[in-house]
């Protein structure tokens, strides 16, 4: 039997002018973002190979997109941006880091600044001591420079209204991590997580409990002490007794919850049962006019669905149930959608069922066919998701794969003066 | 089908959204800082200011004859400059995995210069802080390697030293000897230090207590115990000069209190006795209320000697405005712009408008569009949106440039400073942390007093001060201190002057 090509248009996915259409519109949106030669690249000698870089990482997300909506596999080509946004976003963060400060750890002098970049994941334990004392708890920039409060939360607010706690796999440049590791084994080797439902709302405690510790010490508590991404990103200077712990527990929480849980469950266990911006974000995603539904005509309780959804957010009582949304915590990934035999999930719109699209309805016209593949809830999704994923990344993928260059070029990964 | 219609453009208009939001975004940061007025809590940067003691600039001779040695370190004026000491309020539960509740203390100098290859950043000075935190009953009076000696009413109890040698600084305590974080921020030429808080007898700081602070510099010695290095007659490649005799003091710069002190006296003298500066740690309830910049004037006289001058500035102030416009023979131009001081904007602008239409005298022309710039501003500050007010702003300033730039030429210095003064006062009322303009202000205060000259050495003053005060504003208090200095020759002929300089010790 011929095995499809990634641009072979399978259940799903869109006709040909249809994914020309949307194709030529994301390139625009990735050469807007992201246009070669428009950075200033230092060396002369790198230029070349720094534009290089740029149209590499643009026609990457460019296949993949295309990819996406040909073949209607949007949990595989999903997950392979996804993961590829986390691994090409640390590297160059790290090396920023070394090259402006001089190393990868948080000094007191960073802290003192207000030097220290800003994350999503912190924005919850802030919340509250802003609306109470107008002050930020975060040694950040409130706007000026990188990384700064309101550009976070400028994105932040801008991806929710569309994406909702579609943020968590399409947007994040953490999740990229167990989300990958969770598809290193083909079988589950722990079913820990399939006898304990009740561990998808974890993360909601955790929420809980680091909003309410962060308010008395006026601290982002999980910040400084149960972050797994510091490991990747950077952490607090090992000075004592006091930072030691704190880096023990975050590279202990790092190796259990990003590697080996998702490794061993094939779940996302750090961003469906840990991480407490995950579980704001659930919350807040009610903002988004997009959800997961159920279309329970077609669907034969088979329970793939609840096996395979890596952050719980499907059980078995939903489907027996017959509800036509999965849980709270739905990340939009996509993997149930994809992996649904009957095709009886999809993404869909507030109060609006959409189960249906690309039935072949010879008798509909092409155009009207055209513009309903085009304003479907999954092409949006599709699109928002990899649209959003692209503009978080591209400066750090891009340095990424320049710094690569350089690094068999020059004999070193860091850049003088930055890039 | 309506509803579905709905829908449907709601999601598809989400996802133009994405590039819009994006870049819309961007442009919105500086203004929702301005709108929001959140700031960063500063026990990130070692707590709230308890005090700031000021100490002059350039008086970093010792005895008043001392000079730098030869060294490259020392080519710059200032390394061991003293301007400012200040105390922190006691961080006792510090944020940021900080290991343990302290207290700090920042001393800035006229200059400071990073070496990334030294341990702690910079070189050259060897600062010392002697702190008496018990009363006269304990402590020592001798200071090592100085050539002073505390008062004997505060001997001190606590020691801390500040040199390039390794990257914490030192602190000696009557329970033995430690070593301290120190965070060296060269953009504020200011070094801190980070007393720690859970270390046998430092609780005696908190709450209530009388602190007496000697804060002094002089050049390292690494090779010497002592760590001052002493001056010689004459200056060499590695050690300073102008001292009378082997036995001179061996401090640069010290920090005195407000009074009739006089460093050189002090230094010069045969006992070298220093005088401390005070601190009262208030109780952490009264921390905000008791906080207080620029202490070195004493409580009575700050609340007797300012609240004086306060109501003379006020009173000044009425005078300088003309109650009547129609009773002065004032010409278009003249009454456009004291309509624009009263706040009459729209009044003011159809004058100026005309002007700027209609007048074939380039100087006119050249104010009344620098006032329509201002008028930009005001429009500006008088927005509801961030948005659009930085917008108008950034317009403002565009045509006052331009303005300025018609008639910077020796025929037009009346209007050139006029439309100085102007633009000045546009960038020092327009928040530092979007446009940071305080410098360009204090530029054109500077320059507008020096077009004024001594004839008017009200107005000059005026312009000094105001120059002084956009520099502190813009955190380079070594050219704030002396424009404060010159203006301080002028105080008599100013009320508003007097008051300002004397609100920082001057």
């Amino acid at each position: 039997m011929k095995r499809k090509g990634i641009l072979d248009k399978g259940a799903g996915g869109v006709s040909w002018p249809s994914s020309v259409f949307l194709s030529a519109a994301m390139a625009l949106h990735l050469f807007f973002f992201n246009t070669p030669g428009a950075a200033d690249f230092g060396q002369q000698d790198m230029k070349i190979l720094a534009q290089g870089a740029a149209w590499a990482y643009n026609l990457f997300v460019l296949i993949i997109f295309t990819a996406m909506m040909r073949t209607g596999n949007t949990a595989l080509y999903r997950r392979i941006l996804f993961v590829a946004i986390a691994l090409l976003f640390f590297p160059t963060f790290i090396a920023h880091l070394v090259e402006y400060r001089g190393q990868m750890t948080v000094t007191a002098e960073d802290v003192f600044q207000n030097n220290v970049p800003f994350c999503h994941i912190v924005l919850p334990m802030t919340a509250v001591p802003l609306a109470l004392t107008r002050t930020l708890i975060f040694p950040a920039s409130i706007s000026q420079g990188y990384a700064s409060f309101f550009s976070m939360l400028t994105i932040w607010l801008a991806a929710t209204l569309i994406l909702g706690r579609g943020w968590c796999s399409w947007v994040c440049f953490y999740g990229g991590w167990d989300d990958g590791f969770s598809r290193l084994k083909k079988k589950a080797v722990l079913k820990l997580l399939d006898d304990n439902e009740r561990l998808r709302y974890t993360s909601f405690a955790v929420l809980i409990f680091t909003v309410l510790a962060s308010l008395p010490v006026m601290s982002a508590v999980y910040c400084e002490w149960m972050c797994p991404f510091k490991m990747v990103t950077e952490y607090a200077e090992v000075t004592g007794f006091q930072s030691t712990l704190a880096f023990l527990l975050t590279a202990f929480l790092f190796f259990a919850l990003t590697l080996l849980l998702p490794a061993l469950t094939r779940k996302r266990t750090q961003c469906g049962c840990f991480c407490p911006f995950g579980a704001f974000q659930s919350l807040a995603g009610k903002l988004s006019p997009f959800r997961i539904n159920i279309d329970h005509t077609r669907c034969v309780q088979c329970m793939k669905c609840v096996r395979i959804c890596p952050t719980l957010s499907l059980s078995s009582e939903v489907i027996r149930s017959k509800r036509s949304l999965p849980l709270v915590s739905c990340t939009l990934c996509g993997e149930c959608i994809t992996g649904c035999p009957k095709q009886a999930i999809d993404y869909a719109l507030i109060c609006h069922s959409s189960i249906g699209r690309h039935q072949d309805n010879q008798k509909s016209r092409r155009f009207g066919r055209f513009m309903d593949e085009l304003t479907h809830p999954r092409t949006l999704v599709q699109f928002a998701g990899t649209a959003f994923g692209f503009i978080i990344s591209s400066g750090f993928a891009v340095g990424t794969i320049y710094r690569f260059f350089h690094l068999v070029l020059h004999g070193t990964f860091f850049i003088e003066g930055g890039f | 089908m309506i509803k579905r219609l709905i829908v449907r453009m709601h999601a598809v208009s989400m996802v133009f959204f994405v590039s819009g939001s994006f870049i819309l975004g961007s442009f919105l940061h500086g203004p929702l800082e301005v709108w929001t007025g959140i700031t960063v809590s500063p026990e990130f940067s070692g707590g709230k200011v308890l005090y700031r003691f000021r100490d002059a600039y350039g008086d970093d001779t010792g005895e008043g004859s001392y000079v730098y040695p030869e060294h490259p370190l020392f080519e710059t004026a200032g390394v061991l400059d003293l301007l400012y000491y200040t105390v922190y309020e006691p961080q006792l539960y510090p944020p940021w995995q900080s290991i343990q509740p302290y207290w700090q203390l920042g001393i800035t100098l006229a200059h400071l210069k990073e070496y990334p290859g030294t341990a702690a950043g910079f070189r050259g000075p060897v600062i010392r802080i002697y702190l008496d935190v018990s009363g006269p009953k304990t402590g020592s009076l001798e200071m090592v390697g100085t050539g002073v000696q505390a008062n004997p009413s505060a001997p001190w109890d606590w020691m801390v030293q500040i040199d390039e040698s390794q990257d914490t600084a030192r602190l000696v305590l009557p329970s033995g000897e430690y070593r301290i974080p120190m965070i060296v921020i060269p953009e504020q030429r200011t070094i801190y230090v980070r007393i720690p808080l859970d270390l046998s007898g430092t609780e005696q700081i908190l709450a209530g207590a009388v602190i007496n602070h000697y804060v002094m510099t002089g050049v390292y010695d690494p090779f010497a115990p002592e760590s001052f290095q002493p001056a010689a007659r004459f200056p060499s490649f590695s050690r300073g000069g102008g001292a009378e005799s082997r036995d001179s003091s061996r401090v640069w710069d010290i920090m005195l209190p407000s009074g009739d002190y006089c460093q050189r006296e002090i230094l010069s003298s045969k006992h070298r006795i220093i005088p401390p500066i005070q601190t009262v740690m208030p109780n952490r309830s009264e921390i905000g209320v008791g906080s207080l910049e620029f202490t070195n004037f004493s409580m009575d006289q700050i609340e007797h000697g300012l609240e004086t001058l306060a109501t003379a500035a006020k009173q000044e102030l009425n005078v300088l405005v003309p109650k009547n416009l129609h009773d002065s023979e004032l010409s278009d131009l003249d009454t456009a712009i004291h309509l624009f001081h009263l706040g009459e904007y729209e009044q003011a602008r159809n004058l100026f408008t005309e002007m700027y239409t209609n007048s074939e005298n380039i100087g006119e022309t050249a104010v009344a569009g620098g006032f329509l710039g201002c008028l930009l501003a005001v429009d500006g500050g008088r927005s509801s949106s961030p948005f659009t007010a930085m917008q108008l702003v950034r317009q403002g300033m565009e045509k006052l440039n331009e303005a300025i730039e018609m008639v910077d030429d020796e025929l037009h210095q009346q209007e050139l400073l006029i439309l100085l003064t102007a633009r000045a006062g546009v960038a020092e009322s327009v928040p530092e942390s979007v446009f940071g303009l305080r410098s360009r202000a204090a530029q054109d205060y500077k320059r507008a007093a020096d077009l004024v000259g001594p004839d008017n050495p009200r107005e000059r003053a005026v312009m000094l001060v105001r120059s002084a005060i956009a520099w502190e504003e813009a955190g380079i208090y070594d050219k704030a201190d002396l424009m404060f200095m010159i203006a301080s020759v002028y105080r008599e002929t100013s009320a508003a002057v007097a008051y300002e300089l004397a609100k920082r010790g001057y």
